[in-house]
């Protein structure tokens, strides 16, 4: 079948209904009765903020080009508006169903675990007396910022900020009324809530004698309104909420870029809105009036008949105590591999080294970079940062580096979407410990995860490598699933080198020996290890291809795949998050097979092997499979090679073929299916992995002896 | 572990000011022979495209040029590498520029680097150094004639080898930028541009046609657009063998590449637009020059100037072994031209290199100057060619004007300035080419005229009968024994007059002495 026989659709996914469906598959968790009531609130939550990314970022664009009249189509063939339809209509069912979940299944359960909700009529005189209290001292003083609307300007809204809307009664307050809704002289005012980092929980515990009463935020404040007015009457109160469009474009050709960058912020705050979302109870004016003031239309308003913003409930599955609700803990282990006594570059010169995160603790990551800024033979210190944890470690021992007259380079992508802020204030801190800051390359994200440390041994300069398929933070490192991989082979260590010196600009980027790097390489390199399956394949030499991606989009690479099955390849795939690729789909894709798994820990790593006639060719890679990551960005593809590390990877994707437990199986048109253990022993990936990870540890520090040594006195 | 120390080494760097990019390459020199090589780099400038075309550096050329320069620097400092373990090469879009002379003074104020300009001669050396472990490793590609060819911006390095020894080597002013360059301004398009740079290249090709007679010969290849371009027929490339290229592959490569556009090349190949534009000049000049040897295929040699000038960096002080031998030939290949007396020039030759090696605690010159005083000394009379009056002038200029191999332009002033005052005078204030030297180099040139007297003065029967000499330091004399000899009457009389030079000079007296006979059971 060639595509001038097919159209689009029967070949391609829509993107962003792919994405709904993995979003699906994560919902799915939060109904599976299988897992701790708390978890599954979690994964409720985690399903709002990826809901809530999605319309800034994918909605966010789709409605600017809707707006511009563009008649460009996804790789499915559709035009905007249809993507748009069916998207609303997508996310219309899936928010039914996250309330339904909530509603209907969590809250219900957790309340008969005692963890329940408290309304504001049910409180009793001590409950009463201490949110008053609170009210007082912790809220009060931050709710300085609240806004009253006046006849003159709408105010602010900030996307994404959850605001009680209060409605007072006509009449003569102290506020004036507003003109906008038509001959009503109702007035109303915005309390943005002072939920967040730093600030407030939005779930607030109350005193009891059993159990877990909370009551959320808005319901406090809510009591107190009077006291906030005690001039006015309020007439209704509702939670509202906007989400704003944050896909905006860098004009990295102006001068300034950090000034460009703060400006990207200001912007994106102030971008137009695309969804309102409103509590249930609010009335028809109240519906009106932001609707016109806001500008938004009836398909962009959300009416919840819940709480709103539920990822603000991620907080409720770290609430202190009810073990019984949660996943036991998986505490990652040390690797045998890196023993705390023995320097990091002693090990690494001795073999390469790889380790399975979160499983197997991160910590000598960080060690490779703490080591290196007081070890007096290290020269330079070359680093990636893009998405950093709060306080990190790395971050610090780069600034001693410096300080220790150490050559410390350190590229900080400051388009590291909504880490920006962050971003900036590192590399602030940075530069003034007299690090070279390096603000990424025009025009292309360094996505790349790479840290190269230079030592001047006794034998000549020697280069060690860490090579990641995740960003270098503390905390996530903790929570995904990915790679590290630990080198000092001359030719991998020599291409980073020349891949740092042409991101740092010092050269023009020079031929690499092996690793292959985006965009100049790695797309073609891929290309060309799935067309030698291919050839294989119709030369009758058993051909294969296994990866694991987050994200299969690139219409190139979808071709490719799609006549490598034709030609016969087995490929398996497992793809977190978007696939546009329709497996199983006869004359097209019959040997393709494509799973999911969304478990505990986000799936990060991207694993790649190719049977090559039987060598099994191994990569590791920063990059996902799109259009984005192979031509837009700085990503690396790193071939793997010493047997005892491809081994390992190798377990770690194969492991994920064999689970029947966490497992989803991607159907022809884009939906999952979770064929279950059925009469198999269950077999759950990250849990297999996590248990390989203890008895790989446990066999290091306890050797198996089944002879006893008496110990015998002198 | 290994607990054999470590091998010492020495961490150097080599940078390249080509005709279109500045190149970096660090490499780390061990003891025992083996080169590491870390991190290279290069950035596009365009010295050549001003150069070539306007005859001088433009100031922002120049600022881009220091701009990448004080980069390397930094990148020098981060390694540890002193400033004496670097050596700062610069090529023909230096050496045509007019303003040289203030792009080194800049270069020099606001980098600290100091800049060799490279002549075609010491290029030819380099080169040759480069290509040796090649000859070494594969002799059998070697056995018949081979054409080696570089292409540069600005000029084609051309060096012919016989049975592996070097026949003759020529520059021609003919560069993939200066063919592009000079045609752009004929707004030629397509087919009429590959013609036009055909013609061009021809010209070159008869003149080479000329000096090699036997037009069958190998063709060797080097350079990075020959390489870019087996990358992509054969696919890979080895970092340390030849490849070769079937010449009709290579005939197809860079038809398609003259369809375009050097834009166009530069998407679609990913390289820098100077390497785009360079590109199909330099594979149709190697594509015409390959051919007009009939060969049926090229062999590429994965080497360049960095490599070729770090193996030179990775010599002891004097000039390699078979580099030597190289130049020797030339010289001796020269001296045939000019009808020079062969046994009586080698023979003076062996005595001054002798003289030259155990005089060291004398005269205090780095070893690598034994080759000049060696190829002074095989040429000294070269002169008589032209009269025998005043021939020492005569050997002089012509030395000043002959093609040397690996001879560069300050070294072989030196040589014709030691033939030429083998004779006569010594150095006098009126002597204008003695004045230009530098105060180091006219005493170089002193000290091995005055060697080089002692010498002819040992020979001056020659009849080759004193064949060595050792020579003693004594309290108040320097005793040269002739070795094997019993009666030295004649060559003391010589020396009488040869030897004032150089006694003046070191404040010494000579004598020569006869040496013990060897008993013999006659």
């Amino acid at each position: 079948m060639n595509k001038s026989e097919t159209t689009l659709a029967d070949r391609y996914v829509n993107r962003e209904l792919s994405w709904l469906a993995f979003n699906q598959r994560v919902l799915d968790q939060a109904f599976n009765p299988a897992i701790p009531l708390l978890e599954r609130m979690k994964f409720l939550a985690i399903t709002a903020t990826n809901l809530d990314e999605f319309f800034r970022v994918r909605i966010g664009s789709l409605t600017f080009a809707d707006e511009r009249g563009s008649r460009k189509t996804g790789i499915a063939g559709m035009n905007v508006q249809q993507q748009l339809e069916r998207i609303r209509e997508k996310v219309s069912e899936l928010n039914q169903s996250q309330y339904g979940c909530l509603l209907d299944q969590l809250l219900p359960a957790l309340e008969e675990q005692g963890i329940r909700r408290v309304t504001v009529s049910a409180l009793d005189g001590k409950q009463r007396s201490h949110l008053s209290e609170l009210f007082e001292n912790r809220i009060h003083p931050l709710l300085a910022t609240f806004a009253a609307v006046n006849d003159r300007k709408f105010p602010w809204l900030e996307g994404l900020q959850l605001c009680l809307f209060v409605r007072f009664a006509k009449g003569n307050g102290i506020f004036p009324a507003s003109a906008a809704v038509n001959g009503d002289c109702s007035r109303f005012m915005v309390i943005p809530l002072p939920v967040g980092t730093d600030r407030l929980n939005r779930i607030i515990p109350l005193p009891t004698q059993d159990g877990y009463p909370y009551i959320l935020l808005e319901d406090v404040i809510a009591l107190h309104l009077k006291q906030l007015f005690p001039a006015e009457t309020v007439e209704e109160y509702a939670s509202i909420r906007v989400i704003r469009n944050a896909d905006f474009e860098l004009n990295e050709e102006a001068g300034d870029f950090f000034h460009e960058m703060e400006q990207l912020i200001e912007l994106r705050e102030a971008s137009d809105c695309v969804r309102l979302e409103i509590s249930e109870n609010a009335s028809e004016t109240m519906h009106a009036y932001l609707a016109l003031e806001l500008g938004v239309g009836p398909e962009e308003i959300y009416t919840a008949r819940g709480p709103l913003a539920l990822g603000d409930l991620l907080s409720m599955s770290r609430i202190s105590g009810f073990a019984s609700l949660k996943d036991p803990p998986w505490p990652a282990t040390p690797s045998p591999a890196f023993p705390a006594d023995t320097s990091i570059f002693e090990i690494v010169a001795e073999d390469d080294q790889i380790l399975i995160h979160p499983y197997q603790s991160y910590d000598p990551v960080i060690r490779l970079v703490e080591e290196a800024a007081s070890d007096p033979k290290v020269l330079a210190i070359k680093q990636t940062l893009y998405r950093t944890s709060r306080d990190s470690r790395i971050v610090r021992a780069l600034a001693i580096a410096a300080e220790n007259g150490k050559s410390v380079t350190a590229v900080i992508e400051l388009k590291a979407r909504f880490d920006e802020e962050r971003n900036m204030g590192w590399a602030k801190h940075l530069r003034r410990s007299g690090v070279n800051v390096i603000y990424g390359v025009r025009g292309l994200k360094t996505h790349a995860k790479l840290c190269l440390v230079v030592r001047d041994e006794p034998t000549g300069l020697r280069r060690y490598a860490h090579f990641g398929t995740g960003n270098y933070n503390e905390t996530t490192a903790g929570l995904y699933g990915d790679i590290s991989f630990f080198t000092s082979d001359p030719q991998l260590t020599g291409d980073a080198l020349n891949a740092f010196n042409s991101i740092t600009g010092l050269t023009v980027p020079q031929p690499m020996e092996k690793l292959a790097m985006a965009p100049i390489n790695l797309r073609a390199v891929l290309l060309d290890l799935i067309r030698i399956e291919t050839e294989n394949a119709r030369g009758g030499v058993e051909a294969a291809i296994t990866a694991k991606l987050n994200s299969l989009v690139d219409q190139e690479i979808i071709d490719a795949l799609y006549e490598a099955s034709v030609a016969g390849v087995q490929i398996r795939l497992n793809v977190r998050g978007i696939c546009c690729l329709r497996p199983g789909v006869d004359k097209l894709s019959r040997n393709i097979h494509v799973v999911s798994i969304i478990d505990r820990f986000l799936e990060h790593a991207r694993i790649f092997k190719f049977r090559q006639g039987g060598e099994n060719r191994m990569f590791i890679s920063s990059a996902d499979w799109m259009g984005r990551n192979l031509d837009r960005r700085i990503e690396l593809m790193i071939p793997v090679e010493t047997p005892a590390c491809r081994n390992v990877i190798d377990h770690a994707l194969e492991t994920c073929f064999r689970d029947n437990v966490s497992s989803w199986t991607i159907q022809p048109d884009g939906s999952s299916k979770r064929p279950g253990p059925g009469k198999r022993r269950p077999l759950r990936s990250q849990q297999e992995l996590w248990q390989w990870s203890r008895q790989l540890h446990q066999n290091a520090t306890n050797p198996g002896t089944t002879v006893f040594k008496p110990i015998l006195p002198e | 572990m290994n607990s054999s120390p470590p091998v010492p080494f020495r961490r150097v760097a080599v940078i390249d000011i080509g005709a279109s990019s500045v190149r970096m390459q660090i490499a780390e020199i061990f003891e025992d022979g083996r080169i590491v090589k870390h991190s290279p780099c290069a950035q596009a400038v365009s010295l050549g495209k001003d150069s070539f075309s306007k005859g001088s550096i433009s100031r922002s050329t120049m600022e881009d040029c220091v701009n990448v320069l004080n980069v390397y620097r930094g990148i020098l400092e981060e390694n540890k590498i002193e400033l004496t373990n670097v050596r700062v090469v610069a090529t023909s879009g230096l050496r045509e520029a007019s303003n040289r002379l203030a792009f080194q003074d800049r270069v020099s104020i606001a980098t600290g680097l100091t800049i060799e300009p490279f002549d075609a001669a010491e290029l030819h050396r380099v080169t040759y150094l480069g290509l040796l472990p090649f000859i070494q490793k594969n002799p059998e590609v070697f056995d018949s004639d081979m054409a080696v060819c570089e292409v540069g911006g600005g000029t084609t390095e051309f060096i012919f080898l016989k049975q592996i020894d070097v026949h003759f080597c020529r520059t021609f002013r003919m560069g993939s930028l200066r063919l592009r360059g000079s045609l752009e301004s004929v707004d030629a398009l397509g087919e009429h541009m590959r013609h036009l740079m055909e013609t061009r290249i021809q010209s070159a090709v008869q003149q080479i046609q000329h000096l090699v007679h036997d037009s069958t010969a190998g063709y060797l290849a080097m350079g990075g657009d020959i390489r870019f371009a087996a990358k992509q027929i054969l696919g890979t490339i080895p970092a340390l063998e030849l490849s070769s290229i079937p010449l009709a592959k290579l005939d197809k490569f860079t038809d398609s590449i003259l369809q375009l556009e050097p834009d166009q090349i530069a998407a679609k190949y990913r390289l820098s637009l100077p390497e785009a534009q360079s590109l199909g000049p330099a594979l149709l000049t190697h594509l015409i020059l390959a051919k007009s040897f009939g060969t049926e295929t090229i062999h590429v040699a994965p080497t360049n100037l960095r490599d070729s000038l770090i193996r030179d960096m990775s010599g002891q002080e004097g000039t390699s072994q078979p580099i030597g031998t190289q130049i020797i030939r030339s010289a001796e290949l020269l001296g045939k031209k000019y009808d020079v007396d062969a046994a009586h020039a080698s023979q003076v030759a062996t005595l001054a290199c002798s003289l030259f090696e155990q005089l060291e605690f004398l005269h205090g010159l780095p070893r690598r100057m034994q080759i000049i005083i060696h190829v002074a000394a095989l040429l000294h009379e070269c002169g008589t060619f032209v009269s025998s009056r005043s021939h020492h002038k005569h050997s002089m200029y012509l030395i000043l004007n002959s093609e040397l191999f690996g001879i560069g332009e300050k070294d072989q002033e030196l040589i014709a300035l030691v033939a030429r005052y083998h004779r006569r005078a010594t150095p006098q204030p009126n002597h204008e080419i003695y004045l230009q030297l530098s105060p180091l180099n006219r005493i170089i040139v002193a000290k091995l005229a005055s060697i080089l007297r002692v010498a002819k003065a040992l020979d001056a029967s020659r009849t080759q009968r004193i064949t060595s000499v050792t020579v003693e330091n004594l309290p108040r004399s320097l005793r040269l024994t002739a070795d094997g000899i019993r009666d030295v009457s004649s060559e003391q009389v010589e020396l009488k007059q040869d030897g004032q030079m150089f006694q003046d000079l070191f404040g010494t007296r000579l004598e020569l002495v006869p040496g013990k006979i060897p008993e013999t059971n006659e």
